[in-house]
């Protein structure tokens, strides 16, 4: 339908036109307006049949117009509107015909328009000679003026060269010029340099051609301004009239500027929208068409099809948060008949996220003041806005930040020559200082006496290459406070290279630093503290210590006294001859009460005291020497553990303000300080108790050895503490103990729990020593507490009466009367010989006795016991279990309540053995009383001498008649004498050795001859036997005594006869033996008949007969010998 | 090598004549000195005590002066002892003197007068003393 309406439309148009669509290579004809049927006078139908062969059907039948038209076309195609001239030899008349590209559908087809105009009005009388043939057009100059005098076109002829050889009048309103200006000029000189050739070319490329639409060029007006001229070219050299080319000219420079210009604004629009990033926008108001420029696809990525092409679309592409916004301003803006416009507001883009864009706009009003048009261009500005926002927070960092953060400008040309030019907050907060107070100062502002100068110099050398650098280093507060910085300084260098900025970055790091001098302290302490046992000899060197790593002057150490009622100075650094001079000066300030003084004050308050010494400060007598000393300031902190004051801890310092000494002056240096002495007190009583402890107390590790032992125990054991700490515990146990023992102390490190026993040890000098132990194993490590008792003397005793019971094999038992029920102790039992589970009756135990007298009296004795209560005490026999007889002492006794019995209990002893004994002493006796008769019979009757004498008076207790009869002596006389008496007097040593031996042990039967003499003084020699015995009471001894004299005679007789007999012997033996061997060996001779020269025949034969003689009379002499002995 | 000689000591001349009549058959080669007194051997002994010379000594126990026993006791303290051995000869030979001799190391053994040659046999198989008797 609308193609129909649009065709119908067409049609009508006022226009001679034609429609024509360019496919490929095809041109086709789809419209011919009725204005151009009227025109060429021919119906649809006949401009259809014509149009494949003629392109312009009506107005001409010459092929070569066509050719006119695909040029036309051609230069259409490329953007140029194509107007060109052209003859119709049909109506006799010029028409200008314009082909135009309409529109370009795609790459393929285009439409162009092509339109016929004529070219000179009122063409009549050129239309009313149209029936003249060519050959005979004669025009005269002055009808042919006529003709074009009014006409806009200028004609010409020309000659090949291109000189002007007419020139129609219309010049002068065309050019400037009159006709006759031109005569003989060549039209070259007034076409412009630049489209000369292109001229000439085509004036040469007339020939054979008839006619030549040339492009238009610029023709000199006469004013100096160049004209657009269109000019055809018609080659009428053949012509006899004519006999040259003629130019027909046309002024188009308004169509060619106007079209230049739209060509030119179409470019530079192009140009603009191709070259800035820029996305333009176009937007009918009215009719809300929206139109892109190619900026918009470029910078957010879509294609062309996926552009809005309404207003009211291109909101959804706008953040929803924005839109109203936007409505809004653009609202605002129409209803105030404002004409420009800015927005920004954020734009999806292709692939989704959001641009930041500006966006600007002019608007355009109709004459009523309703917008109708606006035109805009947007910019993405996402970079530029975040570029600011990270700059903003940048900004905020800097300024937010906890670390401080310094700018410095540098120029080396200037002294200092870095200077502040910014600083945050922090900065400020870190140092002290105002703002103003730093900007434009040198950094090093912040220095002081102790800012290491030397790393400042290598910082700053560093930076001045352009290195960035770190350091730590000691810097000022504006109180000059002493504080640990950090910094990080970074050069920056500006667009020309030059290292104009610094970028510090720094941060106070005292309390990490002081954290570490803290932590190093501490541990140089717990290392003096664990290495020392006295606290005397730890103090001075913890305050040393104290001292050297906090730069402090002094430190003193005071303790509260045993009552705590004083604190004393118990220990303090040493130091230079100055403070010396000070102590000494003070050497009676030692003590202090509770809030007395400096030291006092800080035990009254309990906290941190922190005093800067001056005249007006004076707490007590010691603070004038102090600022004499040089003494700055001093600190006084009390050490207080589970909040009880364990010391003060004074330090001072030579100057206003101590770094290091923060370590040292904090909560956590104090209780570390007060736990320490506090394990030291406690050590040190432990300590005491350890070494006084009447008992043994030891530590014993997990190897099964003494980690510790008091004196005590060496005492005890006989080693010294050095010798138990050297061999394993177990050494020293008895041996029989040693498993046992081990297997406890296995026990106490697995259980962990309390333990008591007993075992035995072995001294030094081989004594066993019974201990009771308590041990518990207490640390982590395994290590047992032992404490033990010496029991050795109870256990002896136990052991003792165990023994002695147990040897005397007493017993106990017990009857509870009510319900008769027994007990035997184990040792009646045993008596009784029953197993140690026998469960004994009271019927049983006394059934047990032996019948007769003991059964009978036990029965009584038990019964009068339960009536009465009344005790016994009775030696009985019993009957054991076994069969076997007894004697017992059996002792009982009764619990009375109430004058009735409930229990009665005694002893069962066995006494079997001493009973028998005095049994059997009874008929010992008896016997030593018959045998006493006997020996007094024996001892009397004897036809032996026989005495009896005291061994120490040697008395003469008893002698018997043949003694009388054999000494002389009356018993009487012998009672009052000593064996001394009865000896001669040579023989008294003789007795006394043998009575000493006697004494000593060393003889007990003693037998021997003796001399004795008797009353009438003969000597006599006796033969004793002698024994030992009791004599009434008295060590005595019994002698039996026989006279030998006359046998003793009888053997000297022998003995005499004897020796002779021996002589003879000898004499046999020795001087027979003399002859005879030389006999022997002379006869040898002889008989061997040796050839010998030794000794000669005769003289051997001669001594043979001198050793017979000599063997004869010996032999005579050995018989009268052996006579002498009969 | 070292030199050895046969010393015999008895205060009965015929007895050394005789036992010089045995040794000298016996023992031709063999150096024999004879001394009727004690003292004359020990003199001999002392003034060659310097040559290391070994001695063996066939001594008599009984005689006048110096007797056999008197004889070792004397060598017994001498520098020379170890080089000599001894044999004792005499008369009678009862077991007192056996038991004395125990007491003196150099005695080997003990022969009844007179020497003869079957003693020299015996005495060959005694250690030290037969290097003397070749």
């Amino acid at each position: 339908m609308p193609k129909d309406i649009f065709q119908q439309i067409f049609r009508k148009s006022s226009f001679a036109e034609i429609l024509i669509k360019h496919v490929d290579k095809d041109y086709g004809v789809i419209e011919v307006t009725n204005a151009y049927l009227k025109e060429a006078g021919i119906s649809r139908a006949e401009f259809f049949e014509q149009i494949p062969g003629n392109l312009i059907p009506g107005f001409t039948g010459d092929d070569r117009n066509n050719e006119m038209v695909f040029n036309g076309l051609k230069q259409a195609a490329s953007g140029k509107v194509s107007v060109t001239t052209f003859f119709s030899e049909v109506f006799k008349k010029t028409y200008t015909l314009t082909i135009e590209l309409l529109a370009e559908q795609d790459e393929l087809s285009q439409y162009f328009t092509l339109r016929l105009i004529p070219a000179i009005k009122n063409l009549g009388p050129v239309s009313s000679n149209k029936d003249v043939p060519h050959g005979q057009l004669k025009l005269d100059v002055e009808s042919f003026n006529y003709l074009v005098r009014d006409g806009l076109d200028m004609i010409a002829v020309l000659d090949d060269a291109g000189n002007y050889r007419y020139v129609s009048n219309t010049s002068f309103a065309l050019l400037g010029y009159h006709p006759e200006y031109y005569i003989g000029r060549n039209a070259f000189e007034f076409i412009h340099p630049d489209d000369v050739r292109e001229a000439q070319d085509m004036l040469k490329d007339i020939a054979g051609k008839g006619r030549v639409t040339l492009k238009p060029f610029r023709f000199l007006h006469e004013d100096g301004s160049w004209r657009w001229v269109q000019t055809v070219l018609s080659d009428l050299r053949n012509e006899p009239s004519i006999k040259g080319i003629v130019a027909n000219s046309r002024d188009v420079t308004e169509q060619v500027n106007a079209r230049n210009d739209v060509l030119l604004s179409n470019e530079r629009f192009k140009y603009v929208t191709m070259a800035t990033s820029e996305a333009i926008w176009d937007w009918d108001v009215v009719n809300d068409t929206l139109l892109w420029g190619e900026g918009f696809l470029k910078l957010f990525g879509y294609d062309a099809a996926e552009m809005e092409t309404t207003g009211e679309n291109f909101y959804f592409k706008i953040h929803p948060e924005d839109v109203a916004a936007i409505k809004n301003s653009l609202e605002l803006l129409f209803k105030n008949k404002q004409c420009n416009w800015s927005g920004e507001y954020r734009l999806k883009k292709a692939n989704g996220e959001y641009a930041f864009v500006a966006d600007k706009g002019l608007v355009l009003f109709d004459k009523n003041g309703a917008p109708i048009r606006m035109v805009g261009a947007m910019q993405d500005v996402t970079n530029k806005i975040q570029e600011e926002q990270r700059l903003k927070l940048l900004e905020s960092v800097v300024i937010n930040t906890t670390d401080s953060v310094a700018i410095m400008s540098v120029d080396l040309t200037k002294f200092p020559i870095s200077q502040f030019i910014y600083v945050n907050d922090a900065f400020l907060n870190m140092t002290g200082y105002r703002l103003d107070e730093l900007i434009g100062k040198s950094p090093r502002i912040l220095e002081g006496p102790r800012t290491d100068q030397q790393q400042v110099k290598l910082l700053v050398e560093s930076l001045l290459k352009g290195l960035p650098g770190e350091l730590t280093l000691i810097n000022y507060k504006k109180n000059r406070e002493e504080f640990w910085l950090n910094l990080s300084v970074t050069p920056i260098a500006d667009s020309h290279g030059n290292f104009n900025r610094w970028i510090s970055v720094q941060r106070d790091i005292t309390e990490e630093r002081t954290e570490a001098i803290r932590q190093k302290l501490i541990s140089g302490l717990s290392v003096l503290f664990n290495h020392f046992t006295d606290m005397k000899e730890v103090a001075p060197l913890v305050l040393a210590e104290i001292i050297r790593c906090c730069n402090f002057s002094n430190a003193e150490l005071w303790l509260p006294d045993g009552n705590e009622s004083h604190l004393k100075l118990f220990s303090r650094s040493e130091a230079d001859k100055q403070t010396e001079d000070f102590y000494i000066e003070t050497a009676h300030y030692t003590t202090v009460k509770k809030g007395e003084g400096f030291v006092g004050k800080v035990w009254e308050n309990m906290v941190l005291h922190d005093l800067k010494l001056s005249e007006e400060s004076v707490f007590d007598e010691r603070m004038i020497p102090a600022i004499k000393m040089g003494l700055k300031r001093i600190y006084g902190m009390p050490l207080s553990y589970n909040k009880k004051l364990i010391g003060i801890l004074v330090l001072a310092v030579k100057s206003y303000h101590n770094l290091e000494g923060m370590a040292v002056l904090s909560d956590v240096f104090s209780e570390f300080l007060a736990g320490k002495i506090k394990k030291k007190h406690i050590e040190q009583e432990l300590s005491e108790v350890f070494e006084f402890a009447p008992d043994i107390l030891a530590t014993i590790d997990y190897r099964g050895y003494f980690k510790r032992i008091n004196p005590a125990a060496a005492e005890l054991l006989g080693y010294s503490e050095a010798e138990l700490l050297k061999k394993p515990v177990k050494f020293f146990v008895h041996p029989q103990d040693r498993f046992a023992t081990a297997r406890r102390i296995k026990l106490l490190t697995e259980g962990r729990k309390p333990m008591n026993f007993e075992n035995r040890y072995v001294t030094k000098s081989g004594q066993v020593k019974w201990l009771s132990w308590t041990a518990n194993a207490v640390s982590l490590d395994g290590v047992i507490f032992a404490v033990a008792k010496d029991i050795t003397e109870k256990k002896t005793l136990a052991d003792l009466l165990q023994k002695t019971n147990s040897l005397a094999r007493i017993g106990s038992w017990e009857v509870n009367v009510a319900d008769r029920t027994v007990y035997w102790s184990d040792v009646t039992k045993e008596i009784r010989e029953v197993s140690l589970d026998f469960v004994p009756d009271l019927d049983d135990g006394m059934n047990n006795f032996k019948e007769g007298v003991s059964r009978d009296t036990i029965k009584q004795k038990v019964q009068e016991c339960i009536d009465h209560g009344t005790p016994w005490d009775e030696e009985l026999e019993i009957k054991t279990y076994k069969g076997n007889y007894k004697w017992v002492r059996t002792i009982g006794q009764a619990e009375m309540l109430e004058g009735k019995s409930i229990r009665i209990f005694g002893s069962f002893q066995d006494i079997d053995v001493r009973k028998r004994a005095e049994i059997l002493n009874k008929e010992v006796l008896r016997r030593v009383a018959e045998s006493e008769k006997r020996y007094s019979e024996l001892f009397h009757f004897s036809p032996l001498p026989m005495w009896v004498y005291d061994i120490n008076t040697l008395r003469f207790l008893d002698v018997n008649l043949a003694a009388i009869n054999h000494y002389g002596y009356s018993r009487a006389e012998f009672l009052s004498m000593t064996i001394r008496d009865i000896r001669p007097e040579e023989e008294l040593p003789v007795l006394e050795r043998t009575i000493q031996d006697s004494k000593a042990g060393k003889i007990i039967y003693n037998r021997g001859i003796y001399k004795h003499k008797t009353k009438d003084g003969t000597e006599i020699r006796i033969d004793i036997r002698s024994n030992p015995m009791l004599f009434k009471g008295k060590e005595a001894k019994l002698i039996v005594a026989s006279d030998i004299t006359k046998e003793l005679l009888y053997i000297n007789a022998i003995e005499e006869k004897n020796a002779k007999l021996e002589e003879i012997a000898w004499i046999q033996s020795h001087a027979v033996r003399a002859p005879l061997a030389r006999i022997m060996g002379l006869v040898d001779i002889l008989s061997a008949n040796k050839n010998q020269v030794v000794i000669s025949q005769a003289d051997i034969l001669k001594q043979i007969a001198v050793s017979a003689q000599e063997l004869d009379e010996i032999i005579k002499d050995i018989t009268i010998k052996s006579d002498k002995t009969k | 090598m070292t030199e050895r000689e046969i010393l015999v000591i008895d205060d009965d001349p015929i007895i050394l004549m005789i036992h010089q009549v045995v040794l000298e058959f016996a023992l031709p080669h063999v150096s024999c000195h004879y001394f009727s007194e004690a003292q004359d051997a020990l003199i001999y002994m002392q003034q060659n005590s310097a040559t290391q010379k070994k001695f063996l000594l066939f001594l008599d126990i009984n005689m006048p002066v110096l007797n056999g026993w008197d004889l070792l006791c004397a060598i017994e303290k001498s520098d020379f002892k170890d080089n000599v051995h001894v044999v004792m000869v005499t008369s009678s030979v009862n077991e007192g003197d056996k038991i004395k001799a125990e007491n003196y190391q150099n005695i080997h053994s003990f022969i009844s007068k007179p020497l003869k040659e079957e003693h020299i046999d015996k005495l060959r198989e005694i250690e030290n003393i037969n290097l003397f008797l070749v």
